[in-house]
């Protein structure tokens, strides 16, 4: 008897063992083939960004030294910054250093890359974080009612958000909130940053943008689902409207909305140049276009390679999000 | 004993085209235990009766006229909340695509377990609802049912979609279970294994079975009595071994030849689809096809003349 009890606990035992065990190596096969994807997707990127910023037109040592400048002083500047060398040691000298963690250094500013990189990230992922979130909570509730109910007040709302959030341009919605808020009320400073009420104004203007998009992809991905088969059988069932729509309607419309947050939110952290321009805000897209201006290769490169780093990144953390949402995309 | 008696229930569908005439004046009983089998083409009203029946008929589709009695119940006079406790419960449905009738997202032990739910036997996260749904899971023979009530719908095959769907419907005991078109979808090994299931079910809990099928070789396998739709209404109805050997109505007659000779096609009758539900033909709306027509079929109001155990509406046996 006690026999019996022994194997049937070992037997448990290395059921449950063998369980873990195969799960940890569903997950490490997971994350060891998605490590490889993004490791090749950075080396393309790294190539690819070298390439390009070279291939804009402009000399940086002509522009940095300043048009007074003399030849044989650009000359030496170029050599102090490795532009006179051959495009492949260049790249080579660059691909290493990166690996190594070390973006470079300004060529304007003769400051680590990633030292400016840091100073401006905060800002632009404050604004991405607020613009994000107000959009979420603002669209997808609006885009739910309006699905459920076309023709009430928030059904009217949505199609004025929809059309009006992705079709007006933002320097233009920038521009009027400007002159509503700071010119005419002043009450909201009109640029700048530093105090939250500085915040105000740009998180506004993105966040108006977004739920374009938004509100018109929850509406539609709702309306999908309640005309689902599934639906049906949810009703036939006899479960109560809100269980219906919670489990069955609700969930199964997340997977787009998902998706589209995703994009949405990794463009914001690629930083959002126009309006950070309107509004100097001195976030990672004021320092793309700043750095494009003043031919600050480095700059440019570790900025672009960090703002790509947080697409996949985001891209990443939408495809876990997935699998929790929809079991069909756990077979990997 | 009568268990669900439907009186002159017309059915509409008001389009921007028109009125769509779905169903109009259908009148027919299931007993207790019996198996009735109402049978016609896509588009004859089968489907939205047996919708309406099951109070899952969705807007522009509204009930016009007539009434559902159902163990002495109006159903047609019920408020939400009451049809809410009766569906699931009392009258359940099996429904015809399995694979989109399923939540994708949802294991399908959950979604049984939510019958249990809904009527107040406790969440779906409690033990002993996930019991009672594997319990359920095992008596329509879904092998390893435990580990089956993980699994999600796409790691299923069609039939165990489909039997998963008739675990739903079982689950409470009900008194009457709706299948429309339960093994359209599926291959004709697991068709016959299906219907098989269905009947031992129903003779084992006792309930009555409406089967909604466009399959006569399916009605007449295990119905009790088959009740034939042409065009949203009525045209037949009698015990299912009297119509297979002894058709009156003209389509039923072509429609038992079809199936006895094993073809898709309805034999004796010109081709064409059945017609437009919203402009029907005057008189028999089955004239334009039909071989006997004369000149009176095109101004016959639709009736149904009683000759001994059999219904029929068709002016030759006025």
């Amino acid at each position: 008897m006690a026999n019996h009890i022994i194997n049937l606990f070992v037997s448990r035992a290395a059921k449950y063992i063998f369980c873990v065990v195969f799960l940890a190596a569903m997950v490490f096969r997971f994350l060891a083939w998605r490590g490889l994807q993004m490791a090749i997707t950075i080396i393309g990127v790294i190539l690819v960004l070298f390439l390009l910023v070279r291939v804009l037109p402009g000399d940086p040592a002509r522009l940095l030294a300043g048009p007074e400048a003399s030849q044989e002083d650009v000359e030496e500047l170029r050599r102090l910054l490795g532009l006179d060398r051959p495009l492949h040691e260049q790249f080579a000298a660059y691909f290493l250093s990166v690996l190594s963690g070390d973006l470079g250094t300004s060529y304007r500013t003769g400051e680590p890359v990633i030292a400016e990189i840091m100073r401006r990230l905060p800002y632009t992922l404050a604004l991405a974080v607020a613009a994000q979130s107000l959009a979420i909570a603002v669209a997808v509730p609006l885009g739910i009612v309006a699905a459920l109910r076309p023709r009430s007040m928030a059904g009217y709302a949505a199609s004025i958000f929809g059309v009006l959030g992705s079709s007006l341009p933002v320097f233009w919605t920038a521009l009027l909130l400007i002159w509503a808020f700071s010119v005419e009320l002043k009450v909201l400073p009109s640029g700048g940053a530093g105090t939250p009420a500085h915040m105000v104004l740009p998180t506004a203007v993105l966040a108006l943008f977004l739920m374009g998009n938004l509100v018109r992809i929850t509406r539609a991905s709702l309306l999908e689902v309640l005309g689902a088969n599934h639906v049906v059988t949810a009703h036939s069932k006899g479960l109560p409207w809100n269980k219906v729509l919670t489990r069955h309607v609700i969930r199964n419309a997340l997977v787009p909305i998902v998706t589209l947050v995703g994009v949405q939110f990794g463009t914001l952290l690629g930083g959002a140049v126009i309006t950070e321009t309107v509004f100097g805000w001195p976030g990672i897209g004021r320092l793309v276009v700043e750095s494009i201006f003043v031919r600050d290769y480095a700059v440019l490169q570790g900025t672009i390679l960090i703002i790509a780093l947080f697409f996949m990144l985001i891209n990443f953390l939408v495809d876990i999000v997935q699998m929790f949402i929809d079991p069909r995309t756990r077979n990997v | 004993m009568t268990l669900l008696d439907v009186r002159g229930l017309t059915i509409h569908y008001d389009l921007p085209q028109g009125t769509v005439r779905a169903v109009e004046d259908a009148t027919f009983t299931v007993d207790r235990g019996e198996v009735v089998a109402i049978i016609g083409e896509s588009g004859s009203g089968k489907t939205t009766l047996a919708m309406a029946i099951a109070g899952l008929l969705r807007p522009p589709g509204r009930v016009v006229r007539g009434h559902i009695y159902f163990d002495g119940l109006d159903l047609s006079r019920l408020d939400d909340d009451k049809w809410r406790e009766i569906r699931g419960r009392d009258i359940t449905v099996v429904f015809q695509d399995p694979n989109t009738y399923l939540n994708p997202l949802m294991s399908v032990g959950r979604q049984v377990a939510e019958v249990f739910e809904a009527h107040g036997m406790g969440s779906i996260r409690s033990r002993e609802v996930a019991e009672r749904a594997i319990e359920i899971l095992r008596r329509v023979r879904i092998q390893d049912p435990d580990k089956r009530y993980w699994s999600y719908p796409h790691e299923l095959s069609g039939g165990m979609k489909q039997r998963v769907l008739i675990a739903m419907a079982i689950a409470l005991k009900p008194k009457l279970l709706i299948a429309d078109e339960p093994t359209s979808a599926l291959d004709a090994t697991i068709q016959a294994q299906i219907l098989d299931l269905l009947e031992e079910l129903r003779r084992e809990m006792g309930m009555s079975l409406l089967l909604i099928t466009h399959d006569l070789g399916v009605a007449a396998r295990i119905a009790h009595r088959i009740i034939v739709m042409y065009a949203g209404q009525m045209v037949e109805v009698g015990r299912a071994d009297e119509i297979m050997s002894d058709p009156l109505h003209p389509y039923t007659r072509a429609l038992v030849r079809s199936v006895k000779l094993d073809r898709k096609r309805l034999l004796g009758v010109p081709s064409g689809a059945p017609p437009s539900l919203i402009s029907p033909p005057p008189g028999c709306r089955f004239h334009p096809r039909c071989p006997y027509a004369t000149e009176q079929c095109t101004t016959w109001r639709h009736t149904l003349y009683v000759r001994d155990n059999r219904r029929v509406a068709c002016v030759l046996y006025a």
